[in-house]
């Protein structure tokens, strides 16, 4: 196999991963959250301020909620009184 | 039986001597910002274990057909891709047939893809375990298992920390890092084991 063929080999190969990964991300955008993991950023995430994470969104828009701002508020009060 | 022996003191290095965390320093983004809770390191650690071993196990090959075809040059590339297609993959296959699965470390595969100790592993093993695939396995298990048990302890740590009074200056990520320079510290003494 010449240089022309190991190239056409190597480009092959790149082009068949980004299909594979395409296909997959495709399919995983498809797929509905299973009931019951509606919220589970809320639940896991830490704040761990990954701006890249597809559920950085939805864990700041229920960091932001009323309740949690409330909940935050009384942990600032609890710490300041100490 | 000694090559046995060597498989199991190889997956001991990789977890403590040679600790991917705290002696080789990758994958901390995910380290300092996952380790909050307890529950939630952990299923961590399992993920970025499974997903080590299955990066392992792909790339081995792929590497060595590069290597025979003599674009090796590629081989950073094709990993990076093989790790994200895995992860998709992975994250897929949970997401439709396994909501527990999904539920427990579903959220944190995405963060995977861009963790460094996976490239990490499969570089070494393309770099040093070239001919041997057994120690090739035993790097990723080793620096797989190190990633879970050291992201356990820290985020044991780090909720005993939570009850503790902590200065308001050093509360979150400051004493979070302070606390894994002394476990690097420690990490450093097993070293000489080597």
């Amino acid at each position: 196999m010449g240089q022309v063929g190991y190239l056409i080999l190597a480009i092959v190969i790149i082009i068949a991963l980004i299909a594979f990964f395409t296909t997959f991300f495709i399919l995983y955008k498809k797929t509905p959250v299973p009931p019951g993991c509606e919220k589970v950023a809320s639940e896991q995430c830490a704040g761990c301020n990954a701006r890249g994470c597809e559920f950085y969104g939805s864990y700041l828009e229920e960091a932001s909620s009323p309740k949690a701002t409330e909940e935050n508020k009384i942990e600032e009060n609890k710490d300041d009184s100490k | 039986m000694a090559y046995f022996t060597a498989f199991i003191l190889a997956i001991i290095s990789g977890m403590l001597i040679n600790n991917v965390l705290l002696s080789r320093f990758y994958g901390i983004c995910s380290f300092v910002g996952v380790s909050n809770k307890l529950k939630n390191a952990f299923w961590m650690g399992v993920a970025v274990v499974v997903v080590i071993v299955l990066a392992a196990l792909i790339c081995y090959p792929l590497y060595m057909l590069l290597d025979a075809a003599g674009i090796s040059f590629l081989r950073t590339v094709v990993f990076i891709l093989v790790i994200a297609s895995l992860v998709q993959f992975l994250s897929f296959v949970i997401k439709k047939y396994s909501p527990t699965l999904y539920k427990a470390f579903g959220i944190y595969l995405p963060l995977i893809t861009t963790n460094c100790a996976v490239l990490g592993v499969v570089e070494e093993n393309a770099a040093s375990h070239a001919a041997d695939f057994g120690a090739a396995m035993a790097n990723a298990l080793g620096t797989s298992l190190g990633y879970l048990v050291v992201i356990v302890l820290f985020s044991a740590v780090r909720a005993r920390l939570e009850t503790n009074n902590v200065p308001r200056a050093f509360k979150g990520l400051p004493i979070a890092l302070i606390v894994a320079a002394i476990m690097a510290m420690a990490f450093t003494g097993m070293k000489g084991m080597a």
